[in-house]
């Protein structure tokens, strides 16, 4: 997995680039937007992490143009990292296409935790496969696996509530969101049968490297143990 | 704050009394004038009638003779009210007709006017030699001087009277016109008055009277210039979130960085761990401390942007910023959860998200571990509470009408805070009227903080 750290600060950068090697990630460093565009042209890159107050060229403009090519280039999972807050830019950002947004000064733990999460996500759409913890979760064969091997079975609502908090491991998915998520699929859904497949699910992944937490009030995070 | 007169009342009271001034004085020439033209009708009146008298005078063989008909007589006298009185004597000084009392002046050798006592009060007196054929004889008609003095007053109560009302209407003609005249100050001021404080568009000053103009140009450069200045502190505090933030981000990244070193590889001696450790801390600290001054000078600029607020759902936010904060709860094992029911509020999004991160922020601090947490948003009458109770040691009363002021810290607190927290809560919740409230938790354990927003629906 490779990553393109697109940030004029040499420390933040250096920082960044430090946090996402610890993870095991190999990491490039550039300080412009132009030096962003060579270097997408010469590597494949798995993620971008982008500050926005770029020396010339502003990083959501690079964003824009990024997310505008025509090749398979422009799905690259990109998360913004800037000094600039406040709800505008945020919804600035994430309009052009940023798949997720950090404010400096960040946690490093919770920045490699995102991008790992981003990463995750695009993988899963291209080849349909999750890593997590210690399960491995395979959309496309529909199959759950423990890091030894062991195989798990999930019911179809088990599966997709499972699913939907893989897809956001770095946040607390609310029950709210949870429900609407899984209201296509069956309508009569009550927030306390969702406490009943979160029990159960609890149960199945004992032992298997991942906890969901509850957040009382407010809904469930999946975490590593 | 003492006000001076205004100008209405300035101009009335230095033209009334310039007017009474005035009237005072142009009634006493008046007065003078009149009781003048007065006296003379009333002593040639005197003259006329010695003169008529002098017809009834004969010459009775080288003797004067008086014979008044009866008829003259009464026409002479009159009303008796009128109290005319007349003597009229012979060339030997013998009364031959009238009232022998009435004295005669000292010197009788022409016609003159004098004064003298009656027992009925002062008499004006008209004396007049005549000749009847070829004898010589005297007239003296006399009257009270009361009547003319009653004139006279009569006349003075007039004037004073007529020169009232020319005061009065005056008065009131210049009230009126006051108004009217600085009717355009009077509309400036309401215009002024209906802004709010961070209306900064300039004054209308088309059709505005020459005297008011230079006023309304001084205001509206006035304005411009707040407006210029206020840019300036907005786009130095952004530039200043930007310059502070990055190379904080950076330090920090790096402590992070050395910390999970040392600790994963066991390389580094403890005591320098325990440093990079306060380090961390530190700069933890620090960063934290200059997000709260930006946002502290940011919700401070008076040109704050209220009117971009929108309605912002409550339980979505507050889940989202229990997220952002879970994990340092979870640090400390504290159980940050919420209870929340589906309301809106009319607030700038961020300026919400602050206000509960600081609420937030402030319980995670200063309870201890394994404290419970607990965020909520309710209905309560016709108002919208949001707050943050925890199951921690509680504030002393004594203390609580001061935990929102900047830079307080309760004595004898352990932690790291600045004191600026609270503070923002409640310069964030006065933009939108609402209220910082504080009391003690369920069952007197504890605290909750929060804030009342009344009229913002």
């Amino acid at each position: 997995m490779r990553a393109l750290v697109v940030e004029d600060d040499a420390l933040v950068a250096d920082t960044v680039a430090a946090g996402l090697r610890g993870d095991g990630l190999v990491c490039d460093h550039v300080e412009s937007a132009e030096h962003a565009t060579l270097s997408l042209e010469q590597e494949h890159f798995d993620l971008v992490v982008l500050d926005l107050g770029l020396p010339q060229q502003d990083g959501l403009n690079w964003l824009e143009q990024l997310r505008a090519r025509k090749d398979g280039k422009a799905n690259v999972p990109v998360l913004i990292l800037t000094a600039r807050d406040g709800l505008d830019d945020r919804v600035n950002g994430l309009n052009e296409g940023a798949d997720d947004y950090m404010t400096k000064p960040f946690e490093l733990r919770e920045l490699v935790a995102r991008c790992r999460a981003l990463m995750r996500r695009a993988n899963q759409s291209r080849n349909g496969v999750i890593e997590f913890g210690g399960i491995e979760l395979d959309a496309q064969l529909h199959q759950l696996q423990t890091a030894s091997g062991r195989a798990i079975e999930l019911t179809p609502r088990e599966w997709s509530i499972l699913e939907y908090l893989l897809h956001n491991t770095h946040a607390v998915v609310r029950k709210e969101k949870l429900l609407q998520a899984l209201s296509s699929w069956d309508e009569s859904l009550s927030a306390n049968a969702i406490e009943v497949y979160i029990s159960r699910l609890r149960g199945k992944l004992e032992g298997a490297g991942v906890s969901i937490r509850t957040v009382r009030g407010v809904g469930y995070r999946i975490e590593e143990t | 704050m003492p006000t001076g007169f205004s100008i209405r009342t300035r101009l009335l009271i230095w033209l009334s009394s310039l007017l009474t001034t005035l009237l005072l004085v142009s009634s006493a020439f008046d007065y003078a004038w009149s009781s003048k033209a007065l006296e003379d009708a009333y002593d040639s009146g005197l003259s006329e009638a010695a003169v008529g008298l002098a017809r009834y005078l004969s010459d009775d063989n080288r003797r004067a003779r008086f014979l008044l008909p009866p008829l003259a007589e009464s026409v002479l006298r009159g009303d008796p009210h009128e109290d005319i009185f007349f003597r009229v004597l012979d060339g030997d000084d013998r009364t031959i007709g009238g009232e022998d009392w009435l004295a005669l002046p000292a010197r009788r050798d022409a016609r003159v006017f004098y004064a003298t006592d009656s027992p009925r009060g002062q008499l004006r007196v008209f004396y007049l030699p005549v000749r009847a054929g070829a004898t010589q004889a005297q007239i003296a008609v006399a009257e009270l001087v009361g009547k003319r003095s009653n004139a006279r007053s009569q006349l003075l109560w007039r004037l004073i009277a007529l020169n009232l009302a020319v005061l009065l209407v005056t008065l009131a003609v210049i009230w009126a016109v006051v108004g009217y005249a600085l009717r355009p100050v009077q509309q400036m001021a309401d215009q002024m008055s209906a802004r709010s404080g961070a209306d900064l568009r300039a004054l209308d000053a088309v059709g505005q009277p020459s005297e008011v103009l230079p006023l309304v140009q001084s205001l509206n450069r006035l304005f411009g210039l707040i407006g210029q200045s206020q840019d300036a502190q907005r786009r130095f505090i952004e530039d200043a979130a930007h310059q502070l933030r990055t190379p904080l981000a950076g330090l920090k990244g790096q402590i992070d960085l050395a910390v999970s070193q040392s600790r994963g590889s066991g390389g580094v001696a403890a005591p320098l761990l325990a440093q990079l450790e306060r380090i961390a801390h530190a700069c933890n600290r620090l960063s934290r401390l200059a997000t709260q001054l930006l946002t502290l000078s940011r919700a401070d600029l008076p040109h704050h942007n209220v009117a971009a607020a929108s309605l912002v759902s409550l339980p979505r936010v507050i889940d989202e910023v229990i997220d952002s904060f879970l994990d340092r709860a979870l640090a400390k094992s504290q159980d940050l959860g919420a209870e929340t029911e589906a309301m809106q509020l009319r607030i700038v999004e961020w300026e919400l998200r602050e206000l509960i991160s600081n609420l937030i922020d402030n319980a995670i601090r200063y309870s201890p571990d394994q404290a419970r947490i607990t965020v909520r948003c309710r209905r309560d009458e016709s108002s919208i509470v949001l707050e943050v109770e925890d199951d921690g040691p509680g504030i002393a009363l004594t203390e609580r009408g001061k935990i929102f002021d900047r830079f307080h810290r309760v004595p004898g607190t352990a932690g790291t805070g600045s004191g600026l927290g609270l503070a923002i809560v409640r310069d964030l919740a006065a933009h939108y009227g609402g209220e910082v409230m504080v009391s003690s938790g369920k069952g007197e354990r504890g605290t909750v903080l929060g804030v009342r927003f009344t009229s913002n629906q």
